[in-house]
């Protein structure tokens, strides 16, 4: 399933488990089992998981049986920072209904005169 | 009750350092207003989430120690629990709290890739007649610290690249 190569990385990225385990790789090379360590699956679902971040040119096997993180522009990658914008767009979406609702108490209220 | 210490600086707008996102918004309405939106439960529901979600059901309790439990129910995305501990109400101008993922009993549930305890600073500000709202979203690195070494690794990477032609090292 090749696709374009900024498409692979982001459906790379797309899992927590892979951020995960390419955020270890990146304090160091680790085999399958280290890899697998932290989480609570079977190691054939963790080597899938190798091999879609390999696929997307994320990682790459080194000597014997250890993975390391792949050189590859990183501008592409800097631009993935959907992890963060999950949280930043739950706030700017949360604020755009509260202003809503704060208009909708004010315009039913209009006749009391609140002071607050 | 003078402003706390840590009142935001005009402009602080929006972003992110160290796994902690701070984001500024101005409300038209008073601030004892826009404090009781998060502060009783009926309220917070209304707005809490992106849109098209919804809380159901919300349990709060904001005062010190009391409990924030919700089920965060979306459209495209199963169900989450979020389960959090007020630690400041201080109407109308402050309030603090910490939360993480939980279930329907209420005990902590840590998602490998996500964060687990979270803490949230709400601040109020006049603003003419109107409030202004600044948030600070703390521990937003997940557990053990994945993303911090994610974006290191990035850095690493770009700095890499910028000696063209050079092979790092690792």
């Amino acid at each position: 399933m090749q696709t374009d190569p900024l498409s692979a990385t982001f459906a790379a990225l797309a899992d927590p488990t892979r951020r995960a385990m390419l955020a270890r790789l990146s304090r160091g090379e680790a085999t399958v089992t280290e890899l697998a360590e932290p989480f609570d699956i079977s190691l054939p679902a963790i080597s899938r998981h190798l091999k879609v971040l390999e696929r997307a040119g994320l990682i790459e096997r080194g000597r014997e049986a250890q993975w390391r993180p792949a050189r590859l522009a990183a501008a592409p990658l800097r631009e993935v920072d959907g992890w963060l914008d999950q949280y930043r767009r739950h706030w700017e979406e949360s604020f755009d209904r509260l202003e809503a609702y704060l208009r909708e108490l004010e315009s039913r209220e209009s006749d009391d005169d609140d002071v607050e | 009750m003078t402003t706390s210490s840590s009142t935001p600086e005009a402009g602080a707008a929006l972003g992110w350092r160290e796994g902690t996102l701070v984001l500024e918004r101005t409300f038209s309405a008073p601030r004892a207003r826009v404090f009781a939106a998060w502060t009783e439960a009926e309220r917070f529901a209304r707005w809490f989430g992106p849109a098209g979600s919804r809380l159901e059901p919300c349990r709060l309790d904001a005062r010190p120690g009391g409990t924030l439990h919700y089920r965060h129910r979306f459209d495209d995305h199963e169900d989450v629990w979020v389960r959090g501990t007020y630690l400041e109400v201080r109407p109308p101008e402050r309030l603090v709290f910490t939360c993480h993922f939980s279930d329907e009993g209420g005990a902590r549930r840590d998602r490998p890739g996500f964060p687990g305890e979270m803490r949230i600073e709400v601040e109020l500000v006049e603003a003419g007649g109107g409030t202004r709202l600044f948030i600070r979203h703390a521990g937003l690195d997940a557990d053990r610290g994945e993303v911090q070494g994610w974006t290191e690794s990035l850095d690493r990477l770009a700095a890499e690249l910028g000696a063209s032609g050079t092979p790092g090292e690792e």
